[in-house]
């Protein structure tokens, strides 16, 4: 089980945004994408996400092409993304942003309220299930769009600018929580212009630039986040 | 007078609040369709909407009433003669609706495109996503233009007189043509603003039903 990304391409018109990129990360990796503004970055969590739509390349999660998987159920259940600005619906409470899209893919209810509750548990938001977006602060409406992407457990979740709104107690928080979700196996791909926010959580380091993908420096191990988050 | 008057209103306001009602039933849903249609991916469809729009905001409802009443039938081929309530029906709803389907496209067009993303990285179909998603914040964003236009629809509906139907004016017109008086339309006016502010009351309080978020 591994995200696969082969010779994906991606052009606007005469402007190439995605190059040939190629890259695989392996369960319970925590891999950050780097570089400049504009290099490509989000665009690449939203082909990966199938917001955008690759010239060319492919996309395997599990072996699985997830661009030519066409049940919304399948890709939900094999990718998830937290936004930068989180987009959590704004006329549903907490319970019931982590409750709709299951609820309308025909998951089992009960099951699915056990595993909600579950997520904001773990989370430490279990006291905000019946409060709306709006009463929420940064931090705790990105911990909701995380419960919200890991209801349907995904093997790899991705993050998109995870620190551009928080402070410093918030991104530690939410370093602990990136950290618990690669320990349950999960494939974690975080897009970051945050150099230091990179230089901590990242296990690996993919670097963009002019459209091309680069290695960037491996550590292998989460030790230098442990002494961070101490 | 009074013994003539009020049973003409009573029959009157049935006819008004029927086409009121009908009017609202029809148009409010085939509004949010045709917004929906207007951002289409076919240009075809595009275009055709957007013409009928044209069409509807463009010419005066009167006009519509008469040329689906008195015009229809004489049209080549698709030629039909509507009886007097059809063609009231046909003329508000696809009246209304045009005027709808415009509120809420500016609605849909408010909403922020994340919220789109949101249902579709979340594996909800589009539809899934408009009608569980996006609709639910548009009716909130249009509501206070909605109920503009429900109110401007209680007073539209006495143009149907046109097609000598007995709605609240024409009872008032027919009193005061025989009594000389032209107190059965201060009476009718009255009718017209209990009905106007208890609507007003309603779509207020359901407005701030959704000032929950």
């Amino acid at each position: 089980m591994s995200l696969q990304v082969k010779a994906l391409s991606k052009s606007y018109g005469n402007n190439i945004v995605l190059n040939q990129v190629s890259f695989v990360v392996q369960p319970g990796e925590i891999v950050c994408l780097r570089g400049k503004s504009g290099e490509g970055k989000t665009t690449l969590l939203r082909c990966l996400n199938r917001l955008e739509k690759p010239d060319s390349g492919q996309i395997l999660i599990d072996e699985i092409d997830i661009m030519v998987e066409n049940k919304g159920l399948s890709i939900a259940e094999k990718i998830g993304l937290v936004f930068q600005n989180y987009n959590l619906f704004p006329h549903k409470n907490v319970m019931e942003n982590l409750l709709l899209a299951p609820r309308l893919l025909k998951q089992g209810e009960n099951e699915m309220k056990k595993r909600a509750v579950e997520l904001l548990k773990q989370l430490g938001i279990e006291d905000k299930a019946d409060q709306y977006p709006f009463q929420l602060s940064g931090g705790q409406k990105q911990r909701v769009a995380i419960a919200r992407a890991c209801m349907l457990s995904p093997q790899v979740l991705c993050f998109d600018e995870p620190t551009s709104a928080l402070d410093r107690e918030s991104i530690e928080g939410i370093c602990r929580i990136m950290l618990d979700l690669s320990k349950q196996g999960m494939m974690i791909l975080i897009v970051t212009h945050d150099e230091e926010f990179a230089e901590r959580i990242a296990m690996r380091s993919l670097v963009l630039e002019k459209g091309r993908m680069t290695e960037g420096d491996a550590k292998g191990d989460d030790t230098k986040f442990n002494l961070f988050v101490k | 007078m009074w013994k003539m008057l009020l049973p003409m209103t009573g029959e009157g306001f049935k006819v008004s609040i029927s086409v009121f009602l009908i009017t609202l039933v029809f148009s409010l849903p085939l509004g949010v369709v045709v917004a929906a249609l207007r951002r289409s991916g076919s240009r075809l469809v595009q275009n055709l909407v957007a013409g009928y729009i044209t069409l509807m905001r463009g010419t005066p409802l009167l006009l519509q009433l008469m040329f689906l009443f008195f015009g229809f039938p004489f049209v080549p081929v698709i030629g039909y003669a509507f009886g007097r309530y059809e063609a009231i029906a046909i003329a508000f709803v696809l009246n209304y609706a045009a005027y709808f389907a415009e509120i809420f496209r500016g609605g849909i067009q408010s909403i922020d495109i994340g919220q789109w993303e949101a249902g579709a990285v979340l594996g909800l179909t589009r539809f899934q996503t408009f009608t569980r998603i996006i609709l639910p914040q548009v009716i909130k964003n249009v509501w206070t233009a909605v109920a503009n236009e429900v109110i401007t629809l209680v007073k539209d509906t006495s143009l149907v007189y046109i097609l000598g139907v007995s709605d609240l004016m024409k009872a008032a017109k027919s009193v005061s043509n025989t009594f000389s008086s032209f107190t059965p339309y201060l009476f009718i006016g009255a009718i017209y603003l209990l009905i106007i502010a208890i609507l007003t009351k309603l779509l207020s309080y359901v407005e701030k039903k959704m000032e929950y978020y």
